[in-house]
């Protein structure tokens, strides 16, 4: 990058957006690094609520029609684990 | 009984009626309130600055222009970069808008005579988030296909099939509905108790230092001014992390659509 110098480099297809500080994509790397461990973070709660209603949810209409009501915590603690693993096997491998 | 619980008797916490606006002039549609006046003042306030900024800019940045280039750094380097990558700039107007706008819409709340955070109502957040939403699918079945966003969404690859029937629904209702519902009330729900929080100080501090003044209630009426100031800034920097927030998500939400990477 010739953007220290004052003169843009052309060849790059951002270089003549910035007047100054223009990254190139070696130093830009660092940044996006952090990308999936803001995804992981921001996903965790959202999963872990979800896989608490789809499965809690099944386990209360288990419990509903069948009368047995340990459906319920059954359900509950199936859907964490089961959002759990998901975070896992999209963030953690 | 205590003297201290005398004073405190007629004493009332101010509740959620604190967000109710009457119509802003006699024979006003029910609509027009304060805060739906002030956040189309927001916007106007955000289209100036911009303007002003933008409209006419010089090789070396001055006055408006530098103060309105540093907000465009930080926008493009904390939030859009990080999620966006080499699509940050096409995203830029939007994000740029949007952080302004909902970080303005905050801080009203602790401008003396405004005094009322426009998302507080939940209604404005919403419309951000829906916003979003739309363009989060649309650009999903844009860049990915309608199968293949879908597919890519709920089936993350390499996984025997029975898990799938475990996993695809809690990938769909946390990414088609638990996230945009999150996105909007998160802003609301942080604006709305820091709203409530301050007129509690505030009205602790008056009722007991003015209203009512006894020697035992005037510390109590001490306590609530100096935590009025104390929550006054630390709202401040949760209207600035809420409008940082939702913005962050934003860019987030589309990047994710653009490239299926996972």
């Amino acid at each position: 990058m010739t953007t220290r110098t004052g003169q843009p480099d052309m060849t790059s297809p951002h270089g003549s957006c910035y007047r100054h500080g223009a990254m190139s994509e070696q130093e830009r790397r660092p940044e996006t690094d952090g990308r999936d461990f803001a995804d992981a973070a921001w996903s965790v709660p959202s999963y872990l609520l979800s896989g608490i209603l789809v499965w809690g949810g099944l386990g209360w209409l288990l419990s509903w029609w069948t009368g047995v009501h340990a459906f319920i915590p059954i359900g509950v603690i199936l859907g964490v684990g089961l959002a759990a693993y998901l975070v896992y096997l999209k963030y953690g491998r | 009984m205590t003297p201290l619980m005398l004073v405190a008797e007629d004493f009332t916490a101010p509740g959620p009626s604190i967000f109710d606006f009457p119509p802003l002039y006699e024979g006003a549609p029910s609509w027009l309130t304060k805060p739906a006046l002030m956040a189309i003042f927001g916007a106007l306030v955000v289209t100036a600055l911009a303007w002003s900024a933008f409209a006419n800019p010089k090789l070396v940045p001055r006055g408006m222009q530098n103060i309105g280039e540093m907000g465009y750094q930080f926008v493009r380097d904390q939030v859009a970069r990080p999620f966006l990558g080499k699509d940050a700039e096409r995203w830029m107007p939007l994000l740029l808008s949007l952080f302004f706008l909902i970080l303005l819409w905050n801080l009203f709340g602790v401008v003396p005579l405004i005094q009322i955070p426009v998302a507080s109502h939940i209604a404005f957040p919403i419309v951000f988030a829906v916003t979003i939403y739309v363009i989060k699918i649309y650009l999903g079945i844009k860049h990915q296909g309608l199968g293949g966003y879908f597919k890519n969404m709920m089936f993350p690859p390499g996984l025997p099939k029975p898990i799938y029937v475990l996993l695809a629904p809690i990938e769909f209702l946390s990414n088609l509905i638990i996230a945009p519902f999150t996105h909007a009330v998160r802003l609301f729900a942080n604006m709305f108790a820091g709203h409530l929080i301050l007129a509690f100080f505030s009205a602790v501090g008056f009722w007991f230092l003015f209203e009512k003044p006894t020697p035992l209630g005037a510390g109590l009426g001490v306590v609530g001014v100096i935590m009025t100031i104390a929550m006054t800034g630390f709202e401040m920097f949760i209207e600035f992390l809420q409008a940082f927030l939702f913005t962050l998500l934003a860019a987030m939400y589309i990047g994710g659509s653009l490239h299926a990477d996972h």
